[in-house]
């Protein structure tokens, strides 16, 4: 499901193109929403998210100035650099393995149900981001931004088989983790 | 593995990753004004290059790159141009690297120095109409080049490109009534495309560059409703030129007459280290940014000295 209606792809690219004011912003407000969502899941982390929003729309106009990028599936363009983005970013920098720890559990102190709440989502984050990237994407595109397999067969560059496969995997992987860390 | 086939634990643990803490809006503005702000720098350089390719502007300083169709007029800029840079102990390609230079930076009076030299050079008052454009064109890149950096834009910035903006107009009313009214229509759509980078460059910029950038704004504002009066109503557009030459001290005796500011090349004109470049002819204040055609003057500002050939290309 895609999450917005937008205008036709290809004429809002052709205006990016040219570097039209109103089509770059409509394109932008669109999209970084989303996009900032997904990092946010991937990445659990707010400056994180935004680097990585930041440097996909840069990207972006790095192919558009090169004459490149895509004629058509604005989202899935922009959610595969965001995608490979995020997979440099943890072969620079390995996800976390360890449990949040007790300093992690004071600086969230608050009210003791919320924090309770935010220590179960980080390590619930924290389990997801021990599959792999291209797992890790597609749960997130499949089961928490409701994307259809195609449209994450475009975002990640693979075939739609692929996709299921990795979705299967990934589920399996990420339950096993999961029952690990005593979530489920 | 469908959502419904999937362990409900499994499932009850994916929506609790659902929720994402809301988005800072400082943070989400910020994003937008720094995309939008690289975007307006690429229109503006894209906007100057196309111009510059059409008018052989790379082979102006770059005549190791043949081109097939060669104008003699700029085939003549380009030998004087580099043989005053050689004379003066520089090379072309000093030349041709400060063409991307900004305000802030060593080579920009070198940048400057080349604009006043061309325009010296030019006799046509179309080309020279053409050039005044592609001049504006840089300064509003240097504008968004500065606020990239989060700098503020300097007085003579704003200045040369106020400066260039009026030389249009006051070439265009030279120009008899048809081709008057269709290069007004130019300046209009090119200052109307410069109005769509000025509002994307407004995004979030350096609190102290937006006097100048809101003046830079309302200025080209003023350049389209000129040009939509010049195209109403030529005799008027020209009493208006006129009267904007007297207020800012210059002739405004008399309609302009075609090729009023055309350029005779009375000498050499002299780089400096002011950042703002020679007049051209070699009689005029080197600092003065902007100074076309007798009496015509600019309301130029100038930071630092007059240094009178103090700086070679």
């Amino acid at each position: 499901m895609m999450e917005i209606d937008v205008p036709s792809d290809p004429e809002l690219l052709q205006r990016a193109r040219i570097y039209n004011h109103q089509a770059l912003a409509q394109i932008y407000d669109t999209y970084s929403p989303g996009l900032y969502r997904y990092a946010m899941r991937l990445l659990g982390d707010q400056n994180l998210a935004e680097d990585c929003v930041a440097d996909t729309f840069a990207r972006f106009l790095q192919v558009l100035q090169a004459k490149r990028g895509p004629e058509n599936f604005l989202q899935a363009y922009l959610y595969r650099i965001a995608h490979n983005w995020i997979s440099d970013h943890y072969r620079r920098e390995p996800a976390p393995t360890e449990e949040l720890t007790e300093e992690h559990r004071d600086e969230q102190a608050g009210p003791e149900e919320e924090a309770n709440r935010r220590q179960r989502q980080a390590r619930l984050q924290a389990a997801l981001q021990q599959l792999t990237p291209d797992q890790q994407q597609v749960i997130v595109l499949k089961f928490l931004e409701g994307w259809e397999n195609e449209e994450i067969a475009r975002a990640i560059g693979k075939p739609v088989g692929a996709v299921k496969s990795l979705q299967h995997r990934g589920l399996a992987a990420l339950q096993r983790v999961l029952q690990n860390e005593d979530l489920v | 593995m469908r959502e419904k086939e999937m362990d409900p634990k499994l499932k009850n643990a994916l929506d609790e990753l659902q929720s994402v803490p809301p988005r800072d809006p400082d943070a989400a503005a910020r994003g937008k004004a720094h995309f939008m702000r690289q975007a307006a720098v690429l229109r503006s350089a894209v906007s100057r290059k196309q111009e510059a390719r059409h008018r052989g502007w790379i082979d102006t300083f770059f005549p190791a790159f043949p081109r097939k169709e060669r104008n003699p007029v700029l085939n003549t800029l380009i030998a004087v141009v580099l043989a005053v840079t050689v004379f003066f102990g520089g090379t072309g390609a000093t030349v041709y690297a400060a063409q991307e230079s900004l305000p802030d930076q060593d080579l920009y009076p070198v940048k400057i120095w080349s604009e006043d030299a061309i325009l010296a050079l030019t006799s046509s008052p179309q080309a020279h109409l053409n050039y005044e454009l592609d001049f504006s064109d840089r300064r509003i890149t240097e504008m968004a080049g500065l606020i990239f950096t989060g700098d503020s834009i300097p007085e003579r910035v704003v200045t040369r490109l106020q400066t260039e903006l009026e030389h249009a107009l006051e070439l265009a009313a030279g120009m008899d009534d048809l081709q008057m009214v269709q290069q007004l229509e130019q300046l209009r759509l090119r200052a109307e495309t410069q109005l769509q980078t000025m509002s994307a460059l407004m995004y979030g910029a350096p609190e102290s560059a937006q006097p100048a950038l809101l003046r830079v704004q309302a200025r080209i504002q003023e350049q389209v409703q000129l040009c939509a009066l010049g195209q109403a109503d030529p005799q008027g557009f020209r009493l208006q030129v006129q009267q904007r030459q007297r207020d800012r001290g210059g002739p405004g005796e008399g309609t302009p007459e075609p090729g009023s500011n055309s350029q005779t090349p009375a000498g050499t004109p002299m780089p400096t280290g002011s950042g703002n470049g020679a007049g051209p002819g070699g009689n005029q204040p080197t600092e003065m940014p902007g100074q076309y055609g007798p009496g015509s003057q600019s309301a130029a500002t100038h930071d630092s000295g007059n240094g009178s050939g103090g700086h070679k290309p």
